[in-house]
């Protein structure tokens, strides 16, 4: 110390000459401010250090820009052909309010609970850090009260963890004050409000106001303000449906805190302390309204707007075609007829069950209803039971047309220049060598026009008919028509063994209901993000048609078709023939069964089978199974609003023609033919031989 | 001219028409084969010679064996008679129990039975066997043949004109008339002829026969289309000695009458033609499907007696009922080999072998498509049945893998069914019909809207075949009136000798030696969806197809139709007298 000393009087700045010498108590005070100052000069040269290290001290404004750029994800909704909302997809649950659309009270709801101090601080609330702090040093380092603002709460859920630390305190207060300099209050409330987790799910006020209250965050009266208000501390534990208490209580809390706060009065906290709470359960509409056309709708956007991986979240409005009147006939034309399907479903072979019993297969059924004319799809029903099965038959499911297959055999016939009166010789076949379609027995050795044949679905003539045409020729025209799945180059195709999907049968049969020309099916007619830009616009009709058949082959098919109704197998739904037409299908085995028809405005495609293919016994067929779930559809359809006839083109004649033997007859059936190619004969020989059993018979006399 | 004052030739035929049937049949098959051998050229004209003078020693030998029987008769004590009667006396008896009796009798079906008394018959219905006493049979042989044997020259009809047949006696009107005016070139109707209805009894046939025969005194009759119609009518005038023109496929009916003649066309023929047919075809082995409602027994039977003529053999006969499909099947199966007993091991090879393919591919396996192969047991098969049911047939050979196999048909397969829709499988069939090219038919009974050489519409074609028949029977009977004989049983030679017009028959005469006309038959072959008629051929591989006439020849020394004259006479001249003595 005297070394020092000495040293110090012989520094130049502290030692004059001739001055006094400084006291040693003098020397000592000056040596503590000295050693304090450079204490502090260390201290603070550490936490500048440590800070910087932290990065504190260089926050900017591009450390902040996942705040500033927030977007709120938002739930992607599907709306009907009406726009009203079927559907929505996400994995958040979330719904963006607008700060303006924040009732009020929910907003001084949240601020008293949160952050009293909102309006007024810098980011921080000095006050609340102190007691925070004070709080710490009592508590010696544990920290257990928080002192987060709004602002720090945002900056914590989108930039920080969290974990409880000064480093990340540190980190938050600056950050929280670097954030008040580039957003608004409102804003940074706005973001707060609609991005952080409530519970149950969903994210923001919007999203849990549906969730806790099953209405819009607009209609959220003060006493549920409070509610939601005080979900943002710890969800969870605040749901009100898993903790009703404990949401009550923290209810009281909030109310108290807007009484402190001077918001409301203490009575009327306690009269809204008193309000009954509502709480509705949150039913997602996902399943409920046309589970399986939503489903559809997803998967059809995704191929639509290609740059999103997924359409979950992305706030997309996707307007459907979906008719809700159509949709709601075609699920109670199921629905109504589930005897007729449980009852075949007696008809099957029993599975074994896990029990070692044995059950009955579940039968299924799905319809598929579009707009004839430009294509869109009115309805989808995928199958009997979504919650049971979420398989979409009528997209996924590759299924055999059996008869149904027909129209298309016999339209390429027409095209190819054969008439409804043409006859033919009704025997068994045996084509490719060894293929023998089934028919009935009693069909054979009789003869008929290919009208009659057709509506009474006989097998045999249709593939003589296929030998003549040619199958790779019948199979181009069903392409042209719109089949789109393989189709087998055999004779076993004329009667519908080539799997299809609904929805092709029903682009087919579309086809033949607006006059030969195919259009392009579509679901979706646009969408938009949420400002209401457009991402995907349907094609004009004109682009999505192409004409692929003459409109007077398509009116003749389409008049075969009436026949179907009036006298053939689809006779039991007669009375519709006035305004519909259609074909049944059955496979083999009656492992499908279908019924496929439309009226001028409107194509619907039913299906009734099992999912793993089983055959059912006795008397099922299309018409047993198939056509009362369509006949029901079309008599709603009807019912409301009665369809325009077919429009019947130039060139186009009827007659009279007798079904069996193909001449003009009185007694006969309207048939309709191409002025060209009309039938002249009136006596048939095989009418007369029936008829006279005579024929030139002169030696019996 | 003098034809029928010979003593001996009128002797003669009345002599041999009033002795049996047999006798008399037994000589015109001589005569007929005499003919015959003229008409084939494998005799020589010495032999043929031979052979005439041979007949004629016959005939004189067995006439001689049937006086000596009457002798012995006469010598028998038992009845009485000491002196035998001569040979006028015995005609006139005759005359007397075949003529006068069945005139009487006939005579009560008139609408006035007093009628016959008042006519010239009066003079006949009062003869007895004693006008036939020795001195008396001489002109009463002559009256009975004076009077029975005037005719009116005209032609009468009787037809069943109501009720369900009435169609067809209708459409054989149209070629009746269509005959004459074809004949008279007019448009008159019916002029000759005396159409009678026939419709519901047996009474009313010979109702329609008295008026004929004693009030109208045809020259020649034409009725017989129904068997019954013809039973009931041909003894009545094989009596009279009336020619008669049958139109009745049945040649039974003509057999006991020398003066019945059948119009018609013959099933025999078309068997024939089959036959002769698949000969050309090479075919060895045949199966005929026999439809069992039994209404080709006639023609299966002529095909098995003319096919024994033949190399070709009768694999199969097999019955089948129409539009029973087991039973159609069962024949197909049957000729076409399939047989699931007999040739169960090769069943069960494929079996095997289609289920390890199956297996292979792993596709599931069908026992359905395990079919036998057929192993045709016939080269070709015949089905006298009608188009629709061989279309059938075809449908189910094709369902059991016979693609390609010859079928052959009768005239019902005649229809534009049987070609359309078109089957490949029929071709290199072919039918036999007894109409050949519809257009070629005579204008007359050919309809305006027919368009088609093959094709009649379905109504039309049995309209067709009958107006084609009566055309034919009116045209042969107006001809042998044309000939003007004062006698009417004179026009049994007439017709006899009748040639084909417009070589419409198969033989230069209208009828062959068992007095059936030679009616032609036609064979279609089917080909790419369409028929070809093939000309008629002469091919007989053994057979003796052609159907010659009973003449030995035949002078035909003037025919003058003179089509001119307002009268609407014919002015012909009949056969050479020599020419005729056949009998």
């Amino acid at each position: 110390m005297l070394s020092e000393g000495k040293k110090i009087t012989e520094n130049p700045f502290l030692q004059k000459e001739g001055m006094i010498k400084p006291s040693l108590t003098r020397r000592i005070i000056l040596g503590v401010f000295l050693a304090a100052f450079l204490s502090i000069l260390g201290i603070s040269s550490a936490i500048y250090l440590w800070l910087d290290e932290l990065g504190v001290l260089k926050t900017n404004k591009q450390d902040l820009s996942i705040i500033l750029d927030w977007k709120s994800p938002d739930n992607s909704l599907v709306f009907d052909k009406n726009g009203n909302k079927i559907g929505e997809f996400f994995s958040n649950y979330h719904i963006f309010v607008p700060f303006e659309k924040i009732p009020p009270s929910l907003i001084n709801s949240i601020i008293a609970i949160e952050d009293k101090n909102f309006w007024y601080h810098n980011g921080i609330d000095i006050k609340a850090i102190t007691r925070a702090g004070l709080a710490f040093i009592k508590n010696q380092g544990i920290i257990t009260q928080g002192a987060s603002t709004i602002t720090q709460q945002v900056v914590r859920h989108f930039l920080l963890s969290n974990e409880k630390s000064i480093t990340r305190k540190i980190k938050e207060i600056s950050l929280a004050i670097a954030l008040e300099k580039y957003m608004s209050k409102k804003r940074i409330l706005e973001i707060y409000t609609n991005a952080l987790y409530l519970g149950h799910g969903s994210y923001g006020v919007g999203s849990a106001a549906w969730r806790y209250f099953g209405k819009p965050i607009e209609k959220i009266e003060e006493h549920e303000s409070a509610i939601l208000a005080g979900l943002f501390q710890l969800p969870s534990h605040y749901d009100p449906h898993k903790n009703p208490e404990g949401a009550k209580e923290r209810q009281k809390l909030v109310l108290k805190s807007l009484v402190r706060n001077g918001k409301i009065s203490l009575k009327k906290a306690k009269q809204l302390a008193k309000r009954e709470l509502k709480y509705k359960k949150y039913e997602s509409i996902y399943g409920k309204k046309s589970p399986y056309f939503i489903d559809y709708i997803k998967e059809q956007a995704t191929k639509l707007i290609k740059n999103l991986n997924s359409i979950k979240n992305h706030g997309l409005r996707i307007y459907t075609t979906l008719d809700p009147i159509m949709q709601n006939y075609a699920e109670n034309a199921i629905m109504q007829n589930a005897h007729i399907l449980k009852k075949a479903e007696n008809k099957t072979v029993p599975k074994r069950n896990t029990s070692g019993g044995w059950n009955n297969r579940r039968i299924e059924a799905a319809i598929i209803v579009t707009s004839s004319k430009n294509g869109n799809i009115l309805a989808m029903v995928g199958g009997r039971d979504y919650e049971k099965s979420k398989f979409n038959r009528t997209t996924d499911a590759l299924r055999s047309p059996g008869s149904s297959f027909k129209p298309i055999v016999y339209s390429y016939a027409l095209e190819r220049g054969k008439k409804w009166s043409d006859v033919v010789y009704v025997s068994p076949v045996t084509v490719d060598g060894n293929y023998r379609p089934r028919n009935p027995k009693n069909e054979y050795l009789t003869e008929s026009t290919l009208q009659r044949a057709f509506y009474k679905s006989m097998n045999a003539p249709t593939i003589s008919i296929s030998e003549q045409l040619g199958v790779s020729n019948i199979i181009e025209h069903a392409k042209r028509l719109g089949i789109t799945s393989p189709i087998k180059n055999e004779y076993g195709t004329a009667l519908g063994s080539s799997e299809v999907t609904m929805i092709e049968m029903a682009k087919v049969y579309s086809t033949f209901a607006n006059s030969g020309v195919r259009v392009g099916q579509s679901a979706i007619s646009k969408i938009t993000d949420r400002e209401g830009n457009i991402l995907y616009q349907q094609p004009p009709l004109e682009e999505r048609s192409e004409k692929v058949m003459s409109p007077q082959i398509s009116y003749l098919i389409t008049q075969g078709m009436r026949s179907v109704l009036q006298y053939g197998t689809g006779y039991h739904a007669a009375s519709l023939s006035k305004w519909a037409v259609g074909k049944t299908g059955t496979s083999n085995e009656s492992k499908d069964n279908w019924f496929c028809g439309y009226t001028s405005d409107i194509t619907a495609i039913v299906w009734v089978g099992t999912d793993d293919y089983t055959g059912l016994a006795g008397n099922m067929r299309g018409s047993v199974l198939a056509l009362p779930i369509w006949e029901k559809f079309m008599h709603s359809v009807i019912d409301t609003k009665e369809p325009k006839d077919f429009a019947e083109p130039s060139g186009i004649v009827s007659e009279i023609i007798n079904p069996k033997y193909g001449n003009k007859s009185k007694d006969g059936i309207k048939m309709w033919f191409t002025e060209h190619n009309v039938p002249k004969n009136k006596l048939s020989p095989l009418e007369y031989l029936q008829t006279s059993e005579n024929y030139r018979n002169i030696f019996s006399r | 001219m003098k034809l029928f004052d010979s003593k001996i030739f009128s002797c003669t035929f009345i002599f041999i028409g009033t002795f049996s049937c047999l006798s008399c049949f037994a000589l015109t098959d001589q005569n007929a084969e005499i003919s015959n051998n003229i008409d084939n050229p494998i005799y020589s004209p010495k032999q043929v010679s031979k052979k005439i003078k041979k007949a004629n020693r016959n005939k004189s030998e067995k006439i001689s064996r049937e006086h000596k029987k009457t002798l012995e008769k006469r010598r028998n004590p038992k009845l009485g008679i000491t002196q035998p009667p001569k040979l006028d006396q015995k005609i006139c008896n005759i005359l007397i129990r075949k003529i006068v009796n069945p005139l009487k009798k006939l005579a009560t079906y008139l609408p006035d039975p007093t009628y016959v008394s008042k006519s010239e018959f009066a003079k006949i219905v009062i003869l007895t066997n004693t006008d036939c006493d020795k001195h008396k049979s001489k002109s009463t042989i002559n009256l009975i043949s004076q009077i029975t044997n005037k005719h009116t020259e005209k032609i009468g009809v009787i037809l069943p004109l109501k009720e369900d047949q009435r169609k067809i006696s209708l459409s054989i009107l149209t070629g009746l008339k269509a005959a004459e005016n074809n004949i008279y070139n007019s448009s008159n109707n019916f002029t000759k002829y005396i159409i009678k209805d026939s419709t519901g009894s047996k009474h009313a046939i010979l109702k329609s026969l008295a008026e004929l025969i004693l009030i109208d005194q045809v020259a020649i009759i034409i009725g017989g289309l129904n068997h019954s119609e013809g039973r009931a009518l041909i003894p009545i005038t094989n009596n009279f000695m009336i020619p008669t023109l049958v139109l009745n496929s049945s040649t039974e009916l003509i057999t006991n009458s020398n003066y019945a003649f059948q119009v018609f066309p013959l099933l025999e023929l078309e068997a024939k033609k089959i036959i002769t047919s698949l000969a050309q075809k090479n075919v060895k082995k045949v199966s005929i499907f026999r439809p069992s409602n039994g209404k080709s027994d006639t023609l299966i039977n002529a095909l098995e007696d003319n096919i024994q003529k033949t190399n070709i053999q009768i694999t199969h006969n097999i019955s089948y009922e129409s539009g029973d499909f087991d039973s159609m099947e069962r024949a197909v199966k049957i000729i076409s080999g399939i047989d699931y007993v007999k040739r169960r091991n090769e069943y069960d090879e494929a079996f095997q072998k289609a289920k390890q393919e199956a297996l292979d591919a792993n596709q599931p396996f069908n026992a359905k498509t395990v079919i036998l192969d057929p192993q045709m047991l016939a080269d070709a098969v015949i089905i006298p049945d009608h188009f629709k049911n061989v279309r059938h047939f075809v449908n189910i050979f094709k369902y059991h893998r016979v693609n390609n196999f010859m079928l052959a048909g009768t005239h019902e397969w005649r229809s534009k069914a049987l070609i359309e829709p078109w089957d490949d499988f029929l071709q290199g069939s072919f039918f036999v019909d007894f109409i050949g090219n519809y257009l070629q038919l005579p204008k007359e009974i050919v309809y305006k809207e027919l368009k088609s050489p093959y094709f009649a519409p379905a109504n039309k074609v049995g309209e067709l075949d009958f107006a084609l028949i009566g055309y034919q029977v009116g045209d042969i009977a107006l001809r042998s009136l044309a000939y003007k004989t004062e006698r009417r049983k004179d026009y049994i030679r007439v017709l006899t000798n009748l040639k084909s017009q417009n070589n419409f028959y198969t033989n230069e005469y209208v009828f062959n030696k068992h007095r059936s006309s030679n009616w032609p038959t036609y064979k279609f072959e089917i080909n790419h969806g369409s028929l070809f008629l093939l000309k008629s051929s002469k091919t007989t591989i053994g057979l003796n197809l052609s159907a010659p006439s009973p003449r030995q020849t035949e002078i035909k020394k003037e025919t003058t139709i003179n089509k001119n004259d307002n009268n609407q006479t014919i002015k012909k001249s009949l056969p050479n007298k020599r020419a005729l003595r056949w009998n």
